[in-house]
């Protein structure tokens, strides 16, 4: 499935709403006051304002009473067209539907998927000529047999008469999908195969989606990943056993939220570039996540594009605070005596990323206060924006805002590093099922163990001694406290060996003098920190374990792993020459599943949606033209709005192969292909371009008229494929959707039927 | 005007209906017999139904009837055209974006659109079997699809019982793909025990294998309906005198296999046997046409070849000219030579002692050792290669027209290689006389690929 679920904006939605049926409404203004007074002459004015006042009178004074009186006479007139007839087709098309479907596929998740797609296609499309016809034909009939004429002399409204059209026809067709949807969910719950495990395939999965972006073969990031030759693009890949990984950013990741576990669904695709090991042949390609908290890079990460700065950026980010000041120093140098190693396209990159992400990650740190790195930082992103080629004063500058930097990097490299850990936590490879919906499913306990790396290690044990120094248990004496091994292996976790290893590690640092005891507790010679001591001496190799797990330890996934509630989750491919393709949906947290019910419901709910909205555009298009044009007007826009929306906004958006209509059509002419375009000298080329600038117009203003069916159509897609339909991406889409139409048309329609003549048939 | 009373007209009315009754029975009176389809057997009732089931022109005679395919396009009326047009976009659109199960479905549903359409039976098989199964990555999700396509085409075989191409399709999907591809390791063992345990209890998928057979022996048995088809409904878009070759073909394929997965006793002799008659005995004897139709067999005597000039009508000259440019086009002696020479038993020593010297290498008994006396004994390993070289060497005096045949060049070679890293390992030289020297230095322009050979062979995974 290709889906990438956005949710839906409302604010900027409610924006183009009222831009557009501003413009609409001015235009029907307009049209009024030419008509009236090309109609009266100079009484023309008056006759409008008494035309609209009455107008807007009628829609204040709207009864719901009557349009409920209106809305029954409809549905009585529905009821004896035998509108329930579409149930019998339903009915013989479910008998029947076993000889087309079951046997399609042998395998039951694949069948399953076939059924529910069968039974909400058929659904919605049986009912759609019923509600199609009845709403085109209604009002025009009742003007042709003159039934309207004995309603309008009751004191009711035109604009009743259209919304009870629209609410009658609307519950008609509500109840007919209701019966249909009831009988639908029985059925696919029979047809569902004796042998599925339907707690896993009948269901609805709840996915929290994160956002997605790539590391390159360097580390750096990047927003696709590597292309594999696949014609379609929706997926990503990551190169196996390299730095390529793929990372996603999932928010609001808090117990509260998740529970006391994190699960993971994803459904990847494999790509291999040979033919690979009997194991990968049997089991699939082997994928590995990787939970991250890496504060480094999340300050860093975007900084030192281009060649200039980029071993300043790799310093940053391995935590080398000195190195990278010192590289900060030789870059301010080169500044000035080599500039072109600096373009000025790559200081604008630098300007961006500390004004977007360096500066306010720093400003925002609540463990250390690093304003003045963060200020240093933006001196130096402000220098490099003024920067400009050939501009030697610009250089100078951004010169010496380097020098500062560095000094203040310099000076507060400890700090930095104390503030910044990097924490990383691989989970347990798995392999990659491809295809098989669910398959890939795990749930890890909140406490993960993990074997620690090197600064894992040193942040570790500088903070566990440091804390018994603290507490007064780390020297007996004047010497070092024979307790220390029952204390680390009783209290915090470690293995006896390692314990061991760590007290002799620290009676050589007392011997050696690098450590002073102090009566009770044991301190720094140097007054450095006990993180640098033992980062240094995990560096020096000093501290490799001697338990063969290695430095095992345990990470809270909420307190330990996540930065303001966002989860890092970075994923990686194990085999040597293989690939495997993500896409931003194709990873996600799962939350407790919900029903199937709960999810074909929302199904149903977007179909009757739907169906409303064509209700409401037939309605809208009876007021104003007989029935058969009526049927052909919303049957268009509805073939449009579902089948070719899309088109429409890649082709305005100039994202659509072969150009405009003109353009295209030279194609077909000359028989070219699209990506060589067509064979016009500029002038010609000229006239083409704009022809379809014109047409385009047109077509912006059709896409912005016209409603994108597809909108409803795709919560059928999610239930289809085992998730449940999300409020916000999809729901809630269409609602306002059908809301943002309903309005207009039934002004519209009033409008029309108030200001025509009902003798004219 | 006529002076007919009403009764009378009534009784002339009724004589015309009886008349024109004669008529309309003798031509349109359906046939009261069942028409097994793809005979052309003889039906009766009236000359219309008889004409349909000559011309194959009806649906029953063309295949089994689906009754959802005939609803269906009873429903669209004349739109089945539009229709399945519009299903193999979505088909086509469902494969790009990797929604199988939808592509299953679309392309079921187009051939209940269009039973009929050999074409479509033949695309959408191959296109299942090669193009999507490719798709998938572990070897059982692979065989599936291989699975589907084949199915597909078997039920397109069931649709359609007079395109023979159909048929011989499936044989070729079953020899080639299962027992070709490059997973054709685990797709041999699968087809006998579907990696599908919970559907198959470690049996073979039935719908494709009903009796557990080996791949080639079901595409053997493929073969052999496809030409007893062609008796009837001739091949179409294959040379005759290649498409008849099915059923041997597979068996040699059989014994091939059967031999490099390290049979070699009577099953593996007995397989050789059952491949040379079926070449020489069945394939042999079908009567072809030539150029200018001019008939012929492949496995022809000179009494026999003047025989057939004089049914031809042409010279002996002419008739041993004809028949010589197909056996020589078809590699007759080859493949005649070539079984006669593996039901051997020498070389199935030859092949054996070559395939248990590598065994023995891959195991690591390469070392030469002493025996209690002091004595040194030459690895298992090298005796091994030795023997099967050695045999090798009175297989090639038996047969001396194979010598130049690729396969066994490179089989001695291999073995050749093999026994070098031997004697390397064990501080050793070749000897100058090892046996097989002339055919090894004549070929040395392939020992690059030897070497990639041995290299593929001796990978931990292989």
């Amino acid at each position: 499935m290709d889906f990438d679920p956005t949710p839906y904006n409302i604010g900027l939605g409610l924006k183009n709403w009222l831009s557009l049926v501003g413009i609409i409404a001015g235009l029907g203004i307009l049209l009024g006051l030419v008509g009236s007074f090309a109609s009266a002459g100079g009484g023309g004015g008056g006759l409008f304002s008494n035309g609209i006042s009455s107008f807007f009178k009628e829609l204040a004074s709207i009864s719901p009473r009557r349009v409920w009186a209106l809305a029954s006479l409809t549905l009585k007139e529905a009821w004896r067209r035998k509108a329930l007839l579409v149930f019998v087709v339903f009915a013989v098309l479910l008998m029947f539907a076993g000889w087309f479907l079951t046997d399609s596929n042998d395998r039951s998740d694949l069948q399953i998927n076939v059924h529910i797609t069968f039974m909400l296609t058929t659904i919605s499309w049986l009912i759609l000529p019923v509600v199609m016809f009845l709403s085109c034909w209604g009002i025009p009939e009742d003007i042709r047999i003159r039934s309207l004429h004995t309603v309008v002399t009751k004191p009711a409204r035109r604009v009743e008469v259209v919304l009870g059209r629209m609410l009658g026809f609307s519950i008609m067709s509500t109840v007919i999908l209701l019966l249909m949807g009831t009988v639908g969910y029985i059925w696919i719950e029979r047809q569902a195969p004796k042998d599925l495990d339907q707690g896993k395939f009948l269901t609805c999965r709840v996915p929290v989606y994160g956002g997605l972006f790539f590391l390159d073969r360097q580390g750096m990031p990047t927003s696709q990943g590597l292309n594999v030759g696949d014609p379609w693009l929706y997926r990503s890949f990551v190169e196996g056993n390299s730095r390529c990984r793929a990372v996603w950013m999932f928010n609001e990741v808090t117990p509260e939220k998740l529970g006391n576990e994190l699960r993971l669904e994803s459904r990847f695709e494999a790509f291999r570039t040979i033919k690979g090991s009997a194991d990968t042949i049997q089991q699939g390609l082997e994928a590995q996540y990787t939970l991250v908290k890496n504060m480094r890079e999340e300050a860093f990460s975007s900084f030192g594009v281009g060649a200039g700065l980029r071993e300043v950026a790799e310093a940053l980010r391995a935590g080398d605070f000195q190195s990278a000041a010192e590289l900060l120093d030789a870059a301010a140098e080169r500044m000035q005596s080599s500039p072109a190693d600096f373009p000025q396209v790559d200081c604008q990159q630098v300007a961006i990323s500390c004004a977007v992400q360096v500066v306010p990650v720093l400003r925002n740190f609540k463990d250390a206060d690093l304003g003045d790195v963060a200020d240093a930082f933006l001196v130096f992103g402000d220098a490099a924006n003024s920067v400009k080629t050939g501009d030697a004063a610009s250089y100078s500058e951004l010169s010496r805002a380097c020098a500062s930097l560095a000094e203040t990097v310099r000076k507060r490299a400890d700090d930095m590093f104390e503030s910044m850990p990097k924490l990383e936590v691989p989970l347990e490879p798995f392999r990659v099922s491809e295809y098989h919906e669910g398959d890939d499913f795990i749930t890890y306990p909140r406490k993960l163990k993990y074997v620690a790396d090197y600064e894992g290690t040193a942040r570790f044990l500088a903070k566990v001694v440091s804390g018994i120094s603290e507490a007064g248990k780390l020297a007996d004496g004047g010497e070092l406290s024979s307790g220390l091994v029952d204390e680390l292996s009783e209290n915090h976790g470690v293995s006896p060996v390692n314990a061991e290893l760590v007290f002799d590690v620290v009676k050589s640092e007392i011997d050696a003098g690098t450590l002073k005891v102090d009566g009770n507790k044991v301190e720094i010679a140097d007054g450095s920190s006990w993180l640098r001591l033992f980062d240094r001496l995990v560096r020096e190799e000093k501290l490799i374990s001697r338990d063969t797990a290695g430095w095992e330890m345990e990470a809270d996934i909420f307190d330990d792993l996540t930065v303001n509630d966002y989860l890092r989750v970075e994923v990686a491919c194990l085999n040597d020459q293989m690939f495997i393709g993500m896409a931003r949906a194709d990873l996600f947290l799962r939350l407790p599943d919900r029903s199937f019910l709960a999810g074909f419901s929302k199904a149903l709910l977007n179909i009757g949606l739907m169906l409303s909205l064509v209700i409401v555009l037939g309605v809208t298009a009876s007021c104003v033209v007989k029935g058969p044009v009526s049927f052909f007007f919303t049957l268009t826009i509805f073939v449009i709005g579902q089948f070719f929306h899309q088109l429409m906004l890649k082709i305005v958006a100039g994202s659509q192969e072969g150009g405009g209509m003109v353009e295209s059509a030279m194609l077909i002419f000359q028989h070219r292909n699209p990506s060589v375009g067509i064979d016009a000298n500029e002038g010609t080329e000229a006239v083409v371009k704009g022809l379809d600038w014109g047409v385009n117009g047109i077509l912006k203003i059709a896409s912005n008229i016209i409603p994108d069916f597809s909108t409803f159509s795709e919560a059928s897609a999610y239930i289809e494929n085992g998730f449940d339909v999300p409020w916000s991406t999809s729901v809630l889409p269409a609602i306002m959707t059908f809301v943002g139409f309903l309005i207009p048309c039934v002004i519209i329609g009033a409008a029309c039927l108030k200001f025509r003549e009902l003798e004219a048939k | 005007m006529n002076n007919l009373t009403s009764r009378q007209r009534k009784l002339v009315y009724a004589g015309c209906v009886l008349l024109l009754l004669i008529p309309i029975v003798y031509l349109g009176a359906p046939t009261s017999d069942d028409v097994i389809p793809g005979t052309r057997n003889a039906v009766s009732g009236g000359k219309l139904a008889q004409m349909r089931v000559e011309y194959d022109l009806g649906e029953s005679t063309l295949g089994e009837i689906d009754p959802s395919s005939a609803a269906m396009n009873l429903v669209l009326l004349g739109l089945r055209g539009p229709a399945a047009g519009v299903l193999h976009l979505k088909a086509l659109d469902y494969q790009e974006k990797k929604d199988w199960a939808k592509l299953k479905t679309t392309v079921d549903s187009i051939i209940k659109l269009q039973p009929h359409y050999v074409e479509i039976w033949k695309f959408q098989g191959w296109n299942l079997a090669f193009n999507v199964s490719r798709e998938w990555d572990k070897v059982a999700d692979r065989f599936y699809w291989v699975k589907e396509g084949i199915k597909f085409l078997q039920l397109g075989t069931n649709r359609n019982q007079t395109a023979t191409f159909l048929y011989h399709n499936v044989g070729d999907f079953m020899g080639r793909k299962f027992g070709n591809s490059d997973e054709k390791k685990y797709f041999r063992k699968f087809f006998v025990i579907d990696p599908d345990d919970k559907r198959f209890n470690g049996t073979a998928d039935p719908e494709i294998n009903p009796q557990g057979k080996d791949n080639y022996l079901v595409a053997h048995d493929w073969f052999v309906d496809a030409n007893e088809k062609d008796e009837t409904y001739r091949i179409e878009g294959m040379t005759h005198v290649f498409a008849r070759q099915g059923p041997s073909r597979s068996l040699f394929d059989y014994a091939t296999a059967i031999q490099s997965e390290g049979q070699f006793g009577e099953e593996n002799r007995s397989a050789w046997d059952k491949a040379y008659n079926e070449w020489t005995q069945v394939y042999g004897y079908d009567v072809f046409l030539g150029l200018d139709d001019i008939r012929y067999k492949l496995n022809s005597s000179l009494a026999e070849l003047q025989s057939m000039a004089k049914e031809n009508g042409v010279t002996v000259t002419k008739q041993q000219q004809v028949w010589e440019q197909n056996v020589k086009m078809v590699n007759y002696r080859f493949w005649q030579n070539f079984a006669d020479c593996e039901r051997d038993p020498l070389t199935v020593d030859a092949h054996k002692a070559i395939y248990l010297g590598k065994q023995a290498y891959s195991e690591g008994k390469i070392s030469n050792w002493q025996d209690k006396d002091g004595k040194t004994q030459v690895s298992e390993a090298q005796t091994l290669f030795v023997d099967g070289l050695e045999n090798f060497e009175k297989v090639f005096g038996k047969y001396p027209q194979l010598t130049d045949h690729d396969a066994y060049i490179e089989e001695v070679m291999l073995a050749v290689y093999y026994l070098e890293q031997i004697q390397r390992n064990n501080g050793q030289q070749m000897p100058e006389d090892f046996p097989l020297r002339d055919m090894v230095i004549q070929n040395l322009g392939r020992q690059p690929d030897i070497e990639r050979q041995f290299r593929i062979e001796n990978r931990p995974d292989f």
